[in-house]
């Protein structure tokens, strides 16, 4: 299916040689697992056990207290060491369940039902219940996703195989491994949102994925060749290159109706559904010019970084920085000790000359290539301007409220100016004073 | 484990800097330099080079006075007075030029709040300053290859030949001076100068035609420009829309657009100075708009106005339209509601 126009972004060397054709090994249970319980957008999840406690893989731990929030699980059998306030890769400390897994692990019950027998209510009480969150990256709790409002009805589900952060290879070979549960997990939110039609979106450098998912999924989802260009993956972008539909400034993709679930998350919806499996584990890709053996990890949620790192051979030659989830939006870990989350996507291990390679900031020349680059039609430099003088009204006034923090502004910019912590300091601002007046 | 780095996304950058981007314009020139110095001699890589020299010891001094930071390594200065050098006849005194360059860099360019925050062409407006200023000396041209024609051959300066006074334009154009001189193609079609005879199309391509350095080989103009558009160093609308209204209003008003095309400083403006991305516009349709403006002004000028060629007053009065262009013009593709 041919797609509609597509408008900016940067067309990176994507550096997913290092990682696409090798196939999703297991990383060992780690000596200690800390779980957080607030990795997902809403309220932080309120414990529901205490230091000494058993634990079985899959048990609860954690359960939401209200709509917007998620119930955590355990990861793996073992004894709660601790509850107690750890570092996780925003910087933010944050109340985690701490683990200590048993030397047997038993696992979790293996239960099976029949995906064609689930009622829409049933299918979102069994994502609610598995505590499954967006694993894009922002970690939106997806139930909620699939409760869209009744003005507000769903007639396209598309999935966000796109992929479009460098070195990130984990939804490829999920699309190539799991491509049954995929194709399950596409026919259960069809039938839990009553939506009319299925698009998958693959960008053109995945023709693997693209052939296997046209062939098996006939009937099911079809497949939507996207060019190659960060960011396609995002949402908003996704929607318009697939659907020709622009999605309103400040409103939600069910505003047009539709609705965008990540290949990891589906997979996981499946999971929930037929195996009653709940949100305890995901696939990252470790990848990056310092990483000794990078890799497609299938991890427990709550495995240290470090831990994954050393799964990985370890960090080599001059290594500078360990960028948690994609490199063009992830966040650079000063720590390597932090664990890792139903978000995490990604650790890219960059060295010396990536991080370093550039000198101070110039002065803009106003060359207009973050203009061309801008995926949301916005004009970075003047926002830049705006900001930089303090004026965050005229910066909203441009659009600033609508830029999506991709960095494909500053991806290009000759002068290597700061855009994106600019445009991020502008919106902090610019909330701040609008919650003063 | 060695230390970590923490600053914000995006971790990862296309690695290019303002030298890079600068580097590749100068390297889009140097056809155009070639030419010139076959055509001209020696005396024209004297001009570049002082010309270039000077804009580059001037933005480094007047920084320094005004305790800003060093940019020379930008090459920014560097790819100034080299476009101002080709802006320039090749008999032009080297004081002259060196005005040139101080108008340029330090009025222009540095006074105006430095790389960036410039609203006019510095080149053009080093050219336009000496235009009014010194009328003679920019009006006179030799012909190409005038060097063959002299005792020194390549190696003669060709301004020592004109520093014994001032002669009129017509004097210089019909080549009284040693038949070393003579009028450029727009002299020689501009009514009010009354002159005979008219270049031929393929001498403006090649170069074989007198005028400012940077004037001569369409040619090698266009290979730079093409190499431009090619690195997406330039948008490729500037060239075509300026190029296209300069054809288009030429042929309507009764000229040759061919020839309007390739005579004078179109060649040069379209690829390397209506591209500034300083002050050009940053949207494509208001790239467009520029251009289209500068096109325009620059037939009128040629066909009504009092100067043979005006493409450098075309330059600096759209340069002075750019904020507004820019306020008004967002990042809308036709079509698409925003």
């Amino acid at each position: 299916m041919r797609h509609h126009k597509t408008r900016g972004g940067v067309t990176a060397p994507h550096y997913k040689s290092l990682t696409r054709n090798k196939a999703t090994e297991v990383a060992p249970i780690p000596h200690e697992l800390v779980i957080p319980l607030h990795m997902h957008i809403g309220a932080p999840a309120v414990p529901l056990v205490k230091k000494g406690d058993a634990v079985r893989t899959g048990q609860l731990i954690g359960e939401s207290p209200s709509l917007i929030s998620a119930n955590v699980h355990a990861s793996v059998d073992g004894v709660v060491k601790a509850i107690e306030k750890r570092l996780v890769p925003s910087g933010a400390n944050v109340e985690s369940v701490i683990i200590i897994p048993d030397a047997e692990q038993a696992g979790a019950e293996a239960t099976k039902r029949d995906p064609a027998t689930l009622s829409p209510e049933e299918i979102v009480a069994a994502v609610r219940a598995a505590g499954i969150v967006g694993q894009g990256g922002a970690g939106f709790p997806t139930h909620v996703k699939l409760m869209p409002p009744p003005d507000a009805a769903i007639d396209t589900f598309i999935v966000n195989g796109c992929e479009c952060e460098p070195y990130l290879t984990c939804d490829f070979r999920s699309m190539l491994e799991d491509t049954d549960l995929l194709l399950e997990g596409i026919k259960l939110i069809v039938r839990a949102v009553g939506a009319q039609k299925a698009y998958i979106g693959i960008e053109s450098d995945k023709p693997e994925a693209a052939a296997k998912i046209r062939e098996a999924g006939a009937g099911i989802v079809d497949v939507v060749v996207l060019p190659a260009r960060y960011p396609q993956g995002a949402e908003q972008n996704l929607i318009r290159a697939a659907l020709g539909r622009q999605v309103p400034p400040g409103q939600l993709p069910s505003s047009v109706g539709v609705l965008v679930q990540n290949v990891g998350t589906t997979v996981a919806i499946a999971r929930a559904c037929i195996e009653a499996r709940p949100s305890i584990e995901r696939i990252m890709t470790v990848s990056g010019p310092a990483i000794e053996n990078p890799k497609n990890v299938k991890f427990r949620i709550g495995t240290s970084a470090k831990d994954l790192i050393e799964f990985c051979g370890g960090l080599k030659g001059t290594v500078a920085k360990v960028v948690h989830g994609g490199p063009m939006m992830g966040t650079a870990l000063f720590n390597t000790n932090v664990p890792m989350l139903k978000t995490s996507s990604g650790l890219i291990a960059l060295d010396h000359s990536q991080v370093f390679g550039r000198g101070a900031p110039e002065p803009c020349i106003r060359c207009g290539g973050c203009v061309d680059r801008c995926p949301q039609g916005l004009r970075p430099l003047y926002l830049v301007s705006y900001i930089e003088k303090g004026m965050f009204d005229k910066a909203v006034d441009e659009g600033l409220m609508r830029c999506i923090e991709c960095g494909a502004c500053a991806y290009g910019c000759p002068g290597g100016r700061p855009m994106v912590q600019l445009l991020r300091y502008g919106k902090s601002m610019a909330n701040k004073q609008r919650a003063a007046k | 484990m060695s230390r970590l780095v923490v600053s914000p996304s995006p971790h990862i950058s296309e690695g290019e800097d303002i030298s890079t981007v600068m580097f590749d314009v100068i390297l889009a020139l140097v056809p155009a330099m070639l030419v010139s110095v076959y055509v001209f001699g020696l005396n024209a890589l004297f001009v570049i080079a002082v010309t270039a020299g000077s804009a580059m010891l001037f933005e480094y001094v007047t920084r320094r006075l005004l305790r800003r930071q060093t940019t020379i390594k930008d090459y920014s200065a560097l790819l100034t007075g080299i476009i101002l050098a080709l802006n320039l006849p090749p008999s032009i005194p080297w004081w002259t030029a060196v005005v040139g360059s101080f108008v340029a860099i330090v009025i222009a360019k540095e006074l105006a709040g430095g790389l960036g925050h410039n609203i006019f062409n510095p080149a053009a407006v080093g050219r336009a300053f000496l235009h009014v200023s010194w009328g003679v000396a920019m009006g006179a041209y030799l012909v190409p290859l005038w060097w063959q024609k002299t005792g020194s051959g390549f190696f003669d300066f060709a301004y020592l030949k004109f520093s014994e006074g001032a002669a009129s334009v017509a004097t210089l154009a019909s080549g009284a001076v040693d038949s070393i001189t003579g009028a450029t193609p727009l002299q020689l079609i501009k009514p009010s100068l009354d002159l005979q005879g008219e270049a031929s199309v393929s001498a403006l391509f090649f170069g074989n035609v007198g005028g400012s350095l940077g004037e001569t080989s369409a040619l090698a103009l266009l290979a730079g420009g093409l190499y431009l558009i090619w690195r997406k160093r330039i948008d490729w609308r500037v060239p075509a829309v300026f190029i296209g209204t300069v054809a288009l209003l030429s042929l309507v008003l009764g000229g040759n657009p061919l020839y309007h095309v390739l005579a004078g400083g179109v060649m040069l403006a379209a690829f390397f100075m209506l591209t500034d991305y300083v002050t050009a516009p940053i949207t494509p349709i208001g790239r467009m708009v520029f251009a289209a403006g500068a096109g325009v002004l620059t037939v009128l000028m040629r066909f009504y106005g009092g100067f043979p060629e005006g493409v450098v007053y075309a330059i600096l009065f759209m340069n002075a339209l750019v904020p507004l262009i820019d306020r008004y013009i967002k990042n809308t593709s036709f079509g698409r509601v925003e």
